[in-house]
């Protein structure tokens, strides 16, 4: 390694010491401080705690944070599509906290929503041993014997990005289908409730509720997207909207768009077209500026791929919803990490990545390339 | 058998060893698990190995069922998508009050069926392969996500028929499917050696006209086959979503034509039909699965899977040729 890249790693931990300080203070403050040897009451970091950070190497024996050295935990991460651009934040996200915290994750899995695929990763890293898995569990039962066999064997298992439930029992709380799954937290969106609110938001921008609406999803029946249109089906339904189409597409992002344009060639009475995953959701704005739609026939979605943004600020789009996809890596990792730093003392808790709508309003905060949304490598200077 | 025989008539020597393109895979395949157990102590587990067979077993049945037409000098491109279909189909069927291990058969026999029209419609009208399991991958595809709604189905949980079709571990080590595919690599591997649609198979795939002009019935001999290798991908769908407990439509698809293909292709079987070896097969799908085991255990991404699955492909088809032109120059078949 080139001096260069040494300090450039360094001012990158550096800069995330600050982060790793305001996320985990609070809840390991009280084990830093014994560790450092100062206190043992939980203290978050101050101005100048955070500054000693950043221009000073930890004592010997800690680690950026005031964590005490543990071993490089190997941490893998199941996506079921890893090469779609959604999970490029999330892969940030995991990248970051590794820094952060010292360890170590592997990002694998199907590149096509196999579950079999993913099986297979999840049994291959319980035989690897591990230090902790997480994985989006897109089927509501073939995850249940590696995450069983998994947590027998001492690895902790988290799900993110898509949980998994029962399509007929429903849940009091949230009108989705009860947990299945062993898992110890899910981190992500409530998938139900944003597709409630994704039929609500519709209901705003469509009021007639005889109007041709489509709803596309690119892969039916995974956990992952297929509870988002079942919560906006029934909600626009509850409401007495009649003419509503569910579309599938494709998973693959290029084959999304021509298939959402055919159906529109098809249905030229249509007012609003939407989606519940990131191409779909690109796609519907692109399909609008292309048949000169803009105006005519509402758009929006899920997800924030730039051409999406891009949408949102020419006004094809006119909502998006932002999932948080980055935190979906980092949380995961962390809590993963204090499960491994406390002894399991610290035990994963389900984390909402939020339920935030993204207009041109407020896009312009999102238009910057930010790590954060996926869209530069680069991380913040300040 | 063929090769216990020849081993015996023969004065043993290395070079008649690598006379077989199962030894030549085998050895490649032994050392990689060796090179990958070097590296990785935890791939030398009965964990990891439950893995790896996991993952080529059905790959195995399905590329035995391709080596097979390979053998007979043609392809079908159409497996992956049966492979989807078929669980579909059982559970229609179970759904609607049929037993389900009738429904099973029953799965399978619409298979056959899907097979024998891709052989007649390729060796009886004359369209190539190519073009008719390309249509018929398409159509399939078209007519699994018609019947599953566009649906993932959580399969039914009946015991003993869920242990014994695709959950089941025997040993605490082998998996189902790699029982299934062994017991259907001896029971095809005595077929293409000891029997006239054996002999017939090798025959058709070499010289197709030498073969009808003697009385070999090729037009015959390539349906069987088409259906052997439609039955066998259904079968292999059946067992993965049973091993998982649910079904996808867009499970298989070309990743896994292509997978059968190149697992019979590093295996030792010609792309251009009248040789090949169904036990080469199914060591060629163990090759993958060390790779994609040993990989995961390596810390490796999905993507160097990939890379590293090309490469070894390559190699190994490279190692076979070179060893088949040094069999040529020495007056050897294989």
């Amino acid at each position: 390694m080139s001096e260069s890249s040494k300090s450039d790693k360094m001012t990158r931990r550096q800069a995330l010491g600050v982060v790793g300080g305001l996320v985990v203070g609070g809840v390991v403050g009280g084990a830093a401080g014994y560790y450092a040897g100062k206190s043992s009451v939980p203290v978050a970091p101050t101005n100048s705690t955070m500054t000693a950070n950043m221009t000073a190497l930890p004592p010997a024996g800690l680690q950026y944070g005031q964590l005490p050295a543990h071993p490089n935990w190997k941490f893998v991460a199941i996506c079921h599509v890893t090469t779609n651009p959604f999970f490029v934040p999330t892969q940030y996200g995991i990248a970051d906290a590794d820094a952060l915290f010292g360890t170590t994750t592997q990002w694998t899995g199907s590149e096509n929503s196999l579950v079999s695929d993913m099986v297979d990763a999840f049994n291959a890293a319980i035989a690897a041993k591990v230090d902790g898995i997480f994985t989006s569990l897109i089927d509501p039962t073939a995850f249940n014997a590696p995450t069983d066999a998994a947590l027998a064997a001492g690895i902790p298992v988290i799900g993110y990005n898509a949980d998994a439930r029962a399509g007929t029992t429903v849940h009091p709380a949230c009108g989705c289908g009860a947990v299945t799954n062993d898992r110890l937290a899910y981190v992500g969106q409530p998938l139900y409730d944003s597709g409630t609110n994704l039929g609500n938001m519709i209901m705003k921008y469509i009021p007639d509720k005889t109007a041709k609406i489509a709803l596309f999803i690119a892969t039916p029946g995974t956990l992952n997207i297929e509870p988002r249109i079942d919560g906006a089906s029934d909600a626009l339904a509850a409401a007495g909207y009649t003419n509503v189409d569910i579309v599938g597409t494709d998973p693959l992002l290029d084959k999304e768009g021509p298939l959402i344009d055919a159906w529109y060639l098809g249905n030229k009475d249509a007012k609003g077209m939407f989606a519940v995953d990131a191409g779909d959701t690109s796609w519907v704005g692109d399909i609008a500026t292309k048949e000169g739609l803009v105006g005519t026939v509402v758009t929006g979605g899920f997800d924030l791929l730039p051409e999406t943004l891009k949408n949102i600020q020419s006004g094809a789009t006119a909502f998006t919803i932002d999932q948080q996809p980055y935190l979906q890596g980092f949380v995961p990792v962390q809590q993963l990490y204090l499960y491994k730093l406390s002894g399991g003392a610290m035990a994963p808790c389900d984390t909402n990545t939020s339920l935030k709508f993204v207009t041109k309003d407020n896009v312009a905060g999102y238009t910057t390339p930010s790590r954060f949304e996926g869209s530069t490598p680069s991380q913040p200077t300040f | 058998m063929r090769l216990m025989r020849s081993v015996k008539h023969r004065n043993f020597s290395f070079r008649n060893l690598f006379s077989h393109p199962e030894v030549t895979i085998a050895l490649v395949t032994g050392i990689c698990a060796v090179a990958f157990a070097s590296f990785f102590p935890n791939f030398a587990t009965g964990n990891s190995a439950q893995v790896i067979f996991t993952i080529a077993g059905t790959d195995a049945m399905v590329g035995v069922g391709e080596t097979m037409l390979l053998i007979s000098g043609e392809l079908d491109l159409s497996v992956g998508t049966v492979f989807a279909l078929a669980p579909f189909l059982m559970n229609t069927f179970y759904v609607v009050g049929v037993p389900i291990v009738i429904a099973f058969l029953m799965a399978l026999l619409l298979m056959g069926v899907i097979g024998f029209a891709n052989g007649y419609i390729t060796a009886k009208i004359g369209v190539p392969a190519l073009i008719t399991t390309l249509g018929m991958f398409f159509l399939i595809r078209g007519l699994t996500l018609i019947v599953s709604n566009f649906h993932l189905i959580t399969l039914p949980n009946i015991e003993p028929f869920r242990s014994v079709v695709g959950s089941g571990v025997i040993f605490e080590t082998l998996p189902i499917p790699m029982v299934w595919a062994v017991g259907i690599t001896i029971v095809v591997a005595l077929m293409l050696q000891r029997t006239r649609h054996g002999l017939w198979t090798v025959a058709t795939g070499s010289n197709p006209t030498g073969a009808g002009e003697v009385g070999v019935n090729t037009v015959r001999t390539k349906i069987y086959n088409f259906m052997l290798a439609a039955i066998l991908a259904g079968l292999a769908g059946i067992i993965q979503a049973m091993r998982i407990g649910s079904a996808e439509p867009l499970q298989g698809g070309f990743d896994l034509t292509l997978g059968s293909i190149a697992a019979a292709a590093v295996g030792g079987t010609s792309l251009l039909g009248g040789s090949g070896t169904i036990i080469g097969t199914l060591i060629g799908s163990l090759l993958f699965g060390i790779f994609r085991d040993g990989l995961i255990i390596g810390g490796a991404s999905e993507i160097v899977y990939e890379m590293a699955l090309g490469i070894a492909v390559v190699l190994s088809v490279g190692l076979n040729v070179l060893l088949i032109g040094r069999r040529g120059r020495s007056g050897r078949q294989t």
